[in-house]
């Protein structure tokens, strides 16, 4: 493989990664999250407590993902400059 | 909201637009990333693509634990929508990507782990030995779960660094990734020897000290992996 096909792998590979489709999914779970807590005010269940509560942990690990991804990027990027 | 009814409708609503399927899309197509950088870059000697790998292993690891929270918020709800309309049927998993959405999957081989090579053990021209430790039960416990990312390309499942494949049957079998040593046939025939002579090089069968189809190389291979067997003793003590 020569560097002209490195850096083309490289730089696709990189714009694959699936930071929109995390973004996306943190809008559906904000929204869904909002759903959930106007039908469930005021109910008490412990399920339904333990269900909206659960959502939190679930974003931040989302938003750590997108992070990493973006890191990643940023890395192909420094390669790509370094060849 | 009060109408048991129509909470039960947003429920649903909600159980049906929970991004399951994105989530674990993602995480293929992050591993399919991952593994076009490593191709492209194995051998250049920089540090910006490994760096780049361990940032996607690190978004692969963190998408799968939203994934195992998605299925907490599932299964809570699913509880409460059972009390709230009595007699309903929960609603059920989606569907886990590969082959091990389409048949139950059970474990290794023990031939796989290490502490089970022995002089019994077929040699193939690739042996994938799993060290002692390696948290394979965990790895399954997480493809039935769905968080792994299926490879369609290489006909592999990728969870926590780590390659599987399933055999039509539903056993999964090691690949390669931490934990995980995959020997050639030269090499794999030196560890079972070491295994044997209890890494007593004076030992050794000589049909096996003497074979040249076992290299230098090979035998150093084997013997970095014949530190993680259970008869292992270092020389220090």
């Amino acid at each position: 493989m020569d560097i002209a096909e490195v850096r083309e792998h490289v730089a696709e590979a990189a714009a694959d990664l699936p930071l929109a489709a995390l973004q996306a999914s943190l809008e559906v779970l904000d929204e869904q999250r909002s759903h959930l807590a106007e039908a469930l005010s005021g109910t008490g269940s412990e399920d339904a407590k333990a269900a909206l509560a659960a959502f939190e942990p679930v974003a931040e690990r989302l938003r750590r993902a997108v992070a990493a991804y973006r890191a990643a990027v940023s890395c192909c990027d420094d390669y790509l400059d370094a060849v | 909201m009060s109408n048991p009814g129509e909470i039960a409708a947003v429920i649903r609503a909600v159980l049906e637009a929970l991004p399951v399927d994105a989530l674990r899309a993602a995480n293929t197509a992050a591993g399919e990333s991952a593994e076009r950088i490593a191709a492209a870059t194995e051998g250049t000697g920089h540090d910006a693509p490994r760096e780049a790998l361990a940032h996607i292993a690190e978004g692969i690891e963190r998408t799968g634990e939203a994934l195992a929270g998605l299925g907490e918020i599932r299964e809570r709800l699913n509880a409460y929508l059972a009390v709230l309309v009595p007699g309903v049927e929960a609603m059920v998993a989606r569907p886990i990507a590969g082959p091990a959405g389409k048949r139950p999957i059970t474990p290794p081989n023990r031939r796989h782990h290490l502490n089970s090579v022995g002089r019994k053990s077929q040699v193939r021209e690739e042996n994938t030995v799993i060290l002692p430790g390696t948290d394979v039960r965990g790895d399954l416990d997480a493809i039935r779960r769905g968080e792994a990312a299926w490879l369609p390309d290489r006909d592999r499942c990728l969870v926590n660094g780590r390659l599987y494949g399933v055999e039509v049957p539903g056993t999964v079998y090691p690949d390669e990734g931490p934990g995980l040593v995959k020997l050639n046939r030269s090499e794999y025939k030196a560890l079972k020897g070491l295994i044997e002579a209890r890494g007593d090089m004076d030992s050794l069968p000589s049909a096996l000290a003497n074979n040249p189809a076992v290299t230098g190389a090979d035998w150093q291979r084997a013997a970095e992996v014949y530190e993680h067997h259970k008869d292992y003793r270092s020389e220090d003590t």
